[in-house]
């Protein structure tokens, strides 16, 4: 009895150590490539917004061709907070308590809560136009802290936008550049590169800061009793808040108008030239891979944009009696008829 | 002194017997080991070497495509003279190649003296007829000289990696078109390669300078990696034109650690992909393989001492039986028999010792003459 009790005592061991013995790197493997990341995304926009689903489609999609895939090794916390700044501070509140593996933030109001917020969590930011002057990083090739990521324009593409209004509208003399000083604090350097194009184009731009609503409108309405006016919108959260309002009054006002936003020549803006976003997200994706695999966010350069899209929308050109030269349109990535 | 001989005797040849069970496994296993772990090894480098060219050969491929497809498609702005067409269609034409070739940010287009004619961009304003002389400048002179030029990789706003590439007509007339190109797909190349778990795979350019890396903190700083011996045997090999010979497949990499490496030409440009991975981890199978003919040694030295044992008991167990036979009957005792059931030589013997006993049992039964005796 005692014998057969301490054989099978001894097969039991046996067949436990083999079990471990096999068994261990198994489980190890297997633990590994289960462990679940979790990022967070901080967006000054509505989540009903067709921009926020486009980017955040391309986000997935890039992260997807990396191999990390939503709800199988991958959990991504959304937080929209729309234009309202009160939410906007909870959020990151909230995302920094989370303890994320990577958040990343979406413009620059989400990214500077954010940065206030979680101190030690590395952030990705997307479409932030002056990252130094915001005082995200240091330098765009070493960031230094625990941000990186994407700006959507360099300054220059002020000039471009002038370019781009005196293309569409010849007669253009004057041009404002309406920006909201507090949400787009960098307008000033857009602002520069567009008055030292005015001349050679034979325009005159100058800043028209704007801070609510109201004074919007009164931008508007004192363009439209100036002939040969243009306006070139600087898209903050801010204004793509109220973009309704600005494309009807310019429509009203008949202000040709350039935007530095996609998303505002379908609503019915005249064109757009700006960075193309959801690409960015998509490139975004890449930074996050590298930083879940162990880089620092102050070893990863700040990225430019390199892909910008032209989208000009004809009814409204028809409405303000514009004809756009075929030349403009062929190169048009976008056309609304 | 029987007694005292006989555990030595017992001793030296029972350990003589395990001793040559286990040199005989054991050098059977260690050298048939050794020799599989050598040749395993061999091809095991080989072939890691051999992926590791063809990963940079297709890296290398992938960018050469990328620059020899911009160069194409420049090539369609250089093709007419500058007497022929409007600055208008030229425009045109320079804005639609923008928007065909996603890395071109800026193109100017040059006329036959050098002057500037044409400059558009996607980041600022166009320009046309600043008539800005460039004849001096080696984008001109250079891409007039040898219809083609690669500038020095330069970093827009410290991060971008750019390059020019200035490409002349085939007729003097035509001028050349001046492109400022991004160079961060190759970057996008170079982080996407796995070599292993460790390794990596970066950009050289033709003076040894650091273009991509997937520590691109690295490229930033402007690395100069020409003191690096597999990047010296890259460029003396160039110059040799000598593709046959085998290349430096162990040295030290950039952060000084050993790494196994082989290398591509990616080649308009005179630049070099090469792709490294660390000598530990390339060592690794092979450390692998060492510690599994370790255990397998230790397995077999266990095994045959144990089979030396029973072996050597089965051997030198009759001996024994049969030499205290023998020492019995040596001492008078003829009636002891030796029980040796081995069925072979050994039981043969043991038989004749009984057989032996037995004759001497018999003569000694017969009564034997008194006066014999007494004598």
């Amino acid at each position: 009895m005692r014998f057969r009790g301490h054989n099978v005592r001894r097969r039991q061991f046996i067949a436990l150590l083999g079990a471990a013995a096999a068994g261990w790197p198994l489980l190890a493997r297997a633990q590994a490539a289960d462990r679940v990341r979790r990022i967070g995304l901080l967006a000054g926009l509505a989540d009903t917004d067709p921009a926020a689903q486009a980017e955040i489609l391309a986000l997935r999609q890039g992260l997807r061709e990396l191999g990390w895939i939503e709800g199988r090794n991958l959990a991504i916390e959304y937080r929209f907070a729309g234009a309202d700044p009160a939410r906007l501070l909870g959020y990151a509140q909230e995302l920094a308590q989370l303890n994320l593996d990577v958040v990343l933030s979406r413009a620059t109001p989400p990214t500077a809560a954010l940065m206030q917020a979680a101190r030690n969590t590395p952030i990705v930011f997307v479409v932030v136009a002056e990252p130094i002057a915001s005082g995200f990083v240091q330098s765009l090739a070493r960031p230094g802290g625990n941000l990186t990521g994407f700006t959507n324009f360099e300054a220059s593409v002020g000039g471009k936008w002038v370019d781009l209004l005196k293309e569409i509208s010849p007669r253009v003399a004057r041009v404002a550049l309406m920006f909201n000083p507090k949400t787009a604090p960098y307008a000033q350097a857009f602002l520069a590169a567009a008055q030292a194009a005015g001349p050679s184009l034979g325009t005159q731009p100058f800043p028209a800061p704007v801070n609510s609503p109201a004074e919007i409108e009164a931008t508007i309405v004192a363009l439209g009793g100036q002939p040969g006016s243009g306006l070139i919108c600087i898209t903050d959260s801010f204004m793509t808040e109220h973009r309704d309002l600005i494309i009807q009054l310019a429509a009203r006002h008949r202000i040709p108008a350039v935007y530095a936003n996609r998303g505002f020549a379908p609503a019915g803006g005249l064109m757009s030239y700006a960075a193309d976003f959801p690409d960015l997200f998509r490139r975004a994706a890449g930074y996050v891979d590298r930083i879940l695999k162990g880089a620092k966010p102050s070893d990863l350069p700040v990225q430019a944009p390199t892909k910008f899209e032209l989208s000009i929308n004809l009814k409204t050109a028809m409405a303000l009696g514009l004809d756009p030269p075929a030349a403009l349109i062929a190169r048009a990535d976008e056309v609304i008829e | 002194m029987a007694t005292a001989a006989a555990p030595k005797i017992r001793s030296r040849l029972f350990t003589k017997y395990v001793a040559l069970f286990v040199v005989v496994v054991g050098v059977a296993l260690l050298s048939n080991g050794i020799f599989e772990v050598f040749f395993y090894y061999q091809e095991h480098k080989s072939s890691l070497i051999r992926i590791q060219r063809e990963q940079a050969e297709a890296a290398a491929a992938k960018i050469g495509q990328f620059i020899k497809e911009i160069e194409s498609q420049l090539g369609w702005t250089t093709q007419l003279p500058w007497s022929a067409g409007s600055i208008e269609q030229r425009r045109f034409d320079a804005l639609r190649l923008l928007r065909q070739v996603p890395a071109i940010t800026e193109l100017a287009q040059l006329d036959a003296a050098g002057k500037e004619r044409l400059r558009v961009s996607r980041l600022a304003m166009d320009v046309v007829g600043s008539g800005i002389d460039l004849s001096k400048e080696p984008k001109f002179t250079e891409a007039v000289a040898n219809k083609v030029y690669y500038g020095p990789v330069y970093f827009r706003r410290e991060s971008e990696p750019y390059m020019t590439l200035a490409l002349a007509g085939t007729r003097r007339d035509a001028g050349v078109s001046i492109a400022e190109v991004n160079l961060k797909l190759i970057w996008d190349v170079v982080s996407q390669i796995k070599v292993g778990d460790r390794g990596s795979a970066y950009v050289v350019d033709a003076q040894g300078r650091l273009i991509a890396h997937p520590d691109i903190s690295l490229v930033l700083r402007n690395t100069d990696m020409s003191r690096l011996a597999q990047i010296r045997a890259a460029r003396t090999r160039a110059g040799e034109g000598d593709d046959q010979s085998e290349p430096l497949q162990v040295a030290e990499n950039i952060q000084g650690r050993q790494v196994l490496t082989a290398f591509a030409p990616i080649a308009p440009l005179g630049w070099r992909m090469f792709v490294e991975l660390p000598v530990e981890e390339a060592y690794a199978s092979l450390y692998e393989a060492l510690h599994r003919l370790a255990y397998v040694l230790l397995g077999a030295l266990i095994f045959a001492v144990l089979a030396g044992v029973f072996l050597a008991r089965r051997m030198v167990g009759p001996i024994q039986a049969l030499r205290a036979g023998a020492a019995r009957i040596g001492s008078g005792d003829f009636a002891q028999r030796i029980s040796i059931k081995t069925g072979d030589e050994l039981e043969g013997l043991a038989n004749q010792f009984n057989d032996v006993g037995a004759r001497l049992q018999e003569s000694y039964a017969v009564p034997r003459p008194v006066l014999w005796t007494q004598v």
